[in-house]
């Protein structure tokens, strides 16, 4: 059994409003992600995925709850942990190479390993020709595959993503989670990835986890075992459809539940 | 000749002011976007502390404390007030900014009087004479100051660390936190710096009024008329913005129509951005992740 690298234990989050209203967005969750596992957290809109992803992050902090990575409780943001979002977070006045550099430049590493590093960093998301390229003459795609290998340049022990792919249109998606299946080969990298598209969480997923509607809290986990690579042809295999199936019920279920007022 | 280096100057000299003032206003609005409005009150708090100190020290010693009162007070709003309203809307906090406006134009009377109080300058008297226009020595140095003041900080901003972490908090707080910049010694830095520059134009103009409430009014609302002139998406632009306001006043106001000079500045700038909403060097302000 591989290590535990982030463990969640009975966390909760509840949101007050500015005019006192309580909003419990998370209830209750029990999640663990092991080493070099990419671990897919799978729900409807509004459920909280996001909030629990930032909390991991330490963008946002729990009302109550435990949160170890690498056996250490998360106070605040951390080089540990790397996150990438959904919309475009580079730094549009540095050029590609600047951006995947970023976090070494702060880091305080001399200007020779930073490019060293970067170099190794744009040439493994096939990136080389635009090293020198500004964000702004880049495509959607592209820019994400920055963002990722500027992440994964600060050697982060832990990568967040939050749902990466969601913004881009669905032949850029498919070429991304390539990359991703790629990159996660070559650097056993470990991985909590949120998405809503069910598709994407069996197909790259070795462990997913079903979140409810809000109250946010965990339904179902579903282990994944594939043998051989996965691609295009994973998407038709009796196992996936099966489990499409029973993670696609208890989504219908929660939003005629919700329909219904339950 | 002689009216046209004298508009110039003159130009150069308002410009200055205003650009201070945009400048102090644009380091805030990026880091913590919000827009100061107390910006010009809490200056004109400042100028009245230097006063105070003036009682006991000369003139250049007094400055320096009255600025160092401005790094406190600016420190003091952002941890105390600003970011205990983290959970507000945003026109909640805007309202917050208004309402500092009222506490320091409340207390300033009650501390240091309500009649008004003589700044020395810097340099006190004596004119040059450039081409049959005058200015005063005092007038130069102001624009010199400034320049000055703008140089350091543009340097900062583009040539240090801190400055990284400067323009990577106001491009996005989120990746800049997780990369490790401390974005709380960010915004507490362009508080203090606001407090500074504030303090700084009270004290380049006081000198030609006098030390009042008001004192700092008109010269905040020309500078927030800067920075939608030039746009609030980059540093530089409401420092053109401001010199060109400046220079567009001081033009309108000696061959259009001394009375409605102004007025008729801020009209034309109103078309611009009609056509221009964004400023002078305006991207589109791009919602954040």
């Amino acid at each position: 059994m591989a290590a535990e690298k982030l463990t969640i234990t009975n966390l909760n989050k509840i949101f007050v409003n500015a005019n006192g209203t309580e909003v419990q967005a998370l209830k209750d969750i029990q999640l663990t992600v092991h080493e070099k596992e990419l671990c897919m957290l799978v729900g409807p809109s509004g459920c909280g995925k996001s909030t629990l992803l930032n909390i991991v992050g330490g963008l946002e902090t729990a009302t109550s709850g435990e949160i170890c990575v690498d056996g250490h409780h998360v106070t605040g943001p951390g080089a540990d942990r790397g996150m990438v979002f959904q919309g475009y977070s580079l730094f549009p006045w540095l050029t590609v190479r600047e951006n995947i550099q970023f976090g070494l430049r702060v880091k305080g590493l001399p200007k020779s390993r930073q490019k060293e590093i970067a170099d190794k960093f744009i040439e493994l998301v096939g990136l080389k020709d635009f090293a020198d390229a500004l964000p702004k003459t880049l495509s959607g795609g592209m820019k994400q595959q920055v963002a990722i290998a500027r992440t994964l340049a600060n050697e982060p022990s832990l990568l967040l993503m939050d749902e990466p792919f969601g913004a881009l249109d669905a032949q850029t998606r498919l070429i991304m989670q390539e990359l991703l299946v790629d990159i996660r080969q070559k650097m056993e990298t470990t991985i909590l990835f949120i998405t809503h598209d069910i598709d994407e969480a069996l197909l790259l997923g070795d462990n997913i986890y079903v979140m409810s509607r809000r109250p946010g809290s965990i339904r179902e986990q579903i282990s994944i075992s594939y043998e051989g690579k996965r691609d295009h042809n994973t998407l038709l295999r009796p196992d996936f459809i099966e489990n499409k199936r029973k993670i696609m019920e208890m989504l219908w279920q929660d939003s005629s539940d919700a329909a219904n007022g339950k | 000749m002689s009216v046209f280096v004298q508009l110039l100057t003159r130009s150069l000299e308002t410009g200055s002011i205003y650009a201070l003032m945009a400048l102090g206003i644009i380091i805030i609005f990026r880091t913590s976007y919000l827009v100061h409005f107390a910006q010009g009150t809490m200056g004109m708090f400042c100028t009245y502390m230097v006063t105070v100190f003036l009682k006991t020290m000369s003139f250049i010693p007094s400055v320096f404390c009255g600025v160092l009162s401005a790094v406190v007070l600016g420190m003091l709003v952002d941890v105390l007030i600003i970011r205990r309203a983290n959970g507000v809307s945003h026109t909640g906090k805007q309202i917050i900014t208004f309402g500092l406006v009222m506490i320091f134009l409340g207390i300033a009377p009650t501390i240091f009087g309500v009649d008004p109080i003589t700044m020395p300058q810097f340099i006190n008297s004596g004119d040059l004479n450039i081409l049959g226009a005058t200015i005063s020595y005092n007038g130069l140095f102001n624009i010199a100051f400034v320049l000055v003041v703008m140089l350091v900080l543009f340097y900062i901003l583009q040539k240090t660390k801190f400055g990284l972490a400067i323009r990577a908090t106001s491009a996005n707080e989120a990746t800049a936190r997780i990369f490790g910049i401390k974005t709380k010694n960010v915004t507490m830095f362009s508080w203090a710096l606001g407090g500074v520059l504030g303090c700084l134009v009270g004290v380049m103009i006081a000198p030609s009024s006098a030390v009042t409430t008001f004192v700092l009014d008109s010269v905040f609302n020309a500078a927030c008329i800067a920075c939608i002139f030039g746009g609030f998406q980059t540093f530089v632009g409401p420092v053109i913005g401001a010199y060109l306001l400046g220079v567009l006043k001081n033009l309108t106001v000696y061959y259009v129509s001394s009375v409605w000079g102004e007025q008729i500045v801020y009209v034309l700038i109103l078309l611009f951005i009609v056509v221009r909403p964004n400023g002078l060097i305006g991207k589109k302000l791009v919602k954040k992740v």
